[in-house]
This record gives C-alpha cells, structure tokens and sequence, in this order.
C-alpha cells in the first residue's frame, strides 16, 4: 500500500531524512519508532504529500503523493498536535471534511458518536488536549480512508479512551483493510498495537520488521557458568549483540534461533540459565546502542 | 474466553497459539468447534487483528485448526501424527526433569508414585464430567 523508496529530504543543508526504503501492505498496522530528531515526524509529513521528496519516490496505492489530490483523498494525516479551525466546533469541523473527503460517512459519524461522548457544539478550543485528540480521531474515522497516519496518537489519552480507540481502529483494520501508520515514542503501545514496526535513528532506517519476528529473534539471556572459559568458546558460536557481567551471573543479548541458542549453551551445563524474548523497548535501547545512540552513565 | 498477559515478553502471537491449544488438549475445545472469528476475538482482547489471523495461520499450519472458506476455523480432530510428534517432544523434556530428579536423589518409586498420582487424579476428573 504505502511504498517509499530511496527518499532523501533536507532543511537547510541538514538531511533529515536519508535515502530512506520503507514498504507497509495494505491492512498492516505499521509502527514507526525512532530517537528523538531521527525524521520520523518528516517522514509521516512527506507521506501525507506535504513536503516535496528530494529524492527517491513516494507512493501510496502505487500512485506519488505530491500535489495529487486524488490520492490524498484516501489519506488522513492526524499531526502531532490535532489542528482545528478557530471557534470551530466538531459540528462545523464535521462540514468542512465533508466538503473535502468524497468518502465522508455520515452514518460512520452518528456511530463514532456513541464511542467518543463529546459535544459537538461545543468550541474545540475549550475542550481538553485529550478530548481534543478524541475529536480528531472522530473526524479522521468518519472520512472512511484507506490509509491513516498518526504523528504520536496516544498522547494524552486517558486508558478507558486508548481502549477505545485501540478497538475501534482494529475494526477497521479487520473489516476495511484499513492501513495505518503510527508514529510514537511510547514503546508498550507500538507493541500491543503494532503488527510491523520500523526503527529510526540519523534520517536512517535501522531495522524494519515484523514485530513478532523481531521479538523472537532476539533473546536475553542470564547464565552462569560452571568455568568461566565456557564463555569465550561461546562468543565465538553466537551472534552476540550486549554482554555484561553481573557478579558470576552474564547477561547476553543474542540474535538467533531459540532452540539453537539453548543448546549451545546447554552443550556447557551451566548452573542458572535463562532465556527470555526481549521486550520492545530492550530491543530499541540495544539497537539505538548499536548505531552509537545510548543512555551515558552520567550523574549530575 | 482467552486471557492474555500483554505485559509478558511472550509474543502475543505465541501466548494465543499456546491457550488454544492447551483448550484443545483438555478437551475444552472439541473436535469441530467452531473458534471466535478474527474480528471477534480481536474486539473482545482489544489485539491487533492481524496477529491473530497470525496466530490462526500457525495453528492451522501444525494441524490444530481447520477453517472452512466463508465460514471460519475449526477445530481439527485429534491426528495421529501429530499425537506421535507430541510424544517425542514430552519424551524428551521428562528425560531433561527425570535427569534433575535424579540428581536431587528421587527414587524409583517416589517417580511412580507421581505418575500413579496424576493416574488417580484424571480418572478422578472423569468421573465428575
């Protein structure tokens, strides 16, 4: 569905994006993590055809974003904070969608309405930063698009809502093959939300996978060993990413097959051994730590 | 009918494949029982829905499922081969716990005592159903 090839883009000299590859199918649930300043914010913009690409190709249903109304017409890009016109109100945000969107349902509307309890007179200006978010994401749904990009969705949002919302966009993903694009920093919801995700980090993309995938190929792992010249026969078997020693305990965080991974170690019998998948955020933090971004043990 | 712990590492994948098919071992789940549809069961677990098509995709794969175009995913009648597979498998991790118990000094009929007790226990359990 969402097909960006070789895409570069600079502010001032400064490559913000660097000929970047990215694929999401259609009905994928993509999410798109990356350190702070790494172009993910420029990348979802270039995407929803507000910024002209460089370099490289931007398609969304095969067809380039840029200045091509008619792809954008199935595209809805929600920024990082939800822009409404002043005194609006969602009943007149409400028309104004419908006069852009062809695919505006209004029986979609009355049906979101029972989902988001907000008042639609009422000035969105007045409303709280997550009612407005709620709002949004109402208007977004009713225009029944093929492709939704979310610039840090969850912002905001109280747990009863996130639910919600989290539900109500696996409706559409389920029933309408809806794809969505999601960019965040709050790892637990990329993983509970996302079936895809993308690693950033310099205008760069670091890795790009299936999320189970990515789970299952890496793994940490607590051993002790009977003789500590076990490891270093070890190392050399095994694709070892971090090593740290703990007392006579070493964590390893290691790329591979489960079941190969357990043997090689279990080949040495040693005395504690643990193997557990990584959680989002360890696989982030190791990554990051791989293209030379890490957490400096600085005390101030 | 699932409960899932989104806080564990387990892929969530992973944790749905493994409930369905402890269901279908106990007997919770019978041999052409029909399995929530995906978007069921994704509305009733707020999971994305593709994971678990995934999930439905794996079990099919290995036998536990069946689905019926248009209709959904059943559940597969006990196979022999796999039976046969699943039995290797437990072979071999009662070799890896028989080994632990005998380091840590069970004898032969305390281990015989455990599998009378688990004997006992299901024969017990059928009797109530």
């Amino acid at each position: 569905m969402i097909e960006i090839r070789g895409l570069s883009k600079s502010f001032q000299g400064e490559k913000a994006v660097d000929s970047l590859s990215l694929t999401v199918q259609k009905g994928a649930v993509y999410g798109l993590l990356g350190s702070n300043g790494a172009g993910k914010t420029t990348l979802l913009k270039t995407l929803a055809g507000i910024y002209r690409p460089e370099e490289g190709t931007v398609t969304i249903g095969g067809e380039p974003v840029f200045e091509a109304p008619d792809v954008k017409r199935r595209i809805i890009f929600m920024p990082d904070s939800p822009y409404f016109f002043p005194q609006a109100s969602v009943r007149s945000m409400a028309a104004f969608y419908r006069s852009v969107y062809p695919s505006w349902s209004e029986k979609r509307f009355a049906e979101l309405g029972a989902a988001f309890k907000l008042d639609r007179r009422r000035k969105l200006s007045r409303f709280s930063k997550g009612m407005q978010r709620q709002a949004a994401l109402w208007l977004a749904l009713s225009c029944t698009p093929d492709v939704l990009i979310m610039d840090e969705p969850i912002d905001g949002l109280d747990p009863v809502m996130r639910r919600q919302i989290k539900n109500l966009l696996f409706q559409e993903v389920a029933e309408r093959g809806l794809t969505v694009l999601i960019s965040s920093h709050n790892l637990r919801e990329i993983e509970d939300l996302c079936d895809h995700v993308g690693i950033m980090h310099g205008g760069r993309m670091l890795v790009e996978k299936e999320l189970d995938d990515l789970k299952a190929d890496t793994h940490k792992i607590q051993v002790a060993f009977r003789d500590q010249r076990h490891s270093g026969a070890l190392e050399a078997k095994l694709q070892i990413l971090h090593q740290e020693q703990r007392g006579s305990v070493s964590l390893y965080i290691v790329k591979g097959d489960r079941e190969r991974i357990a043997q090689a170690f279990h080949v040495y019998e040693p005395y504690v051994f643990d193997l557990l998948p990584l959680t989002l955020e360890e696989i982030f933090i190791y990554e990051m730590g791989d293209a030379g971004y890490d957490a400096q043990p600085i005390l101030l | 009918m699932f409960e899932l712990d989104v806080r564990s590492r387990k892929p969530i994948y992973e944790q749905l494949t493994d409930k369905v098919k402890e269901m279908i071992m106990h007997g919770i789940l019978q041999a052409d029982e029909q399995l929530p549809s995906v978007r069921a069961l994704s509305s009733q677990l707020t999971v994305n829905p593709n994971t678990i098509q995934k999930a439905y995709r794996e079990l099919e794969r290995e036998g536990f499922i069946y689905s019926l175009p248009g209709k959904g995913s059943f559940v597969a009648p006990l196979a022999q081969e796999r039976s046969e597979s699943q039995r290797t498998e437990l072979r071999e991790q009662l070799l890896r716990l028989m080994a632990e118990a005998v380091y840590l000094g069970f004898t032969e009929s305390e281990i015989s005592a455990l599998y009378r007790q688990m004997l006992e226990r299901k024969s017990g359990g059928e009797k109530h159903d």
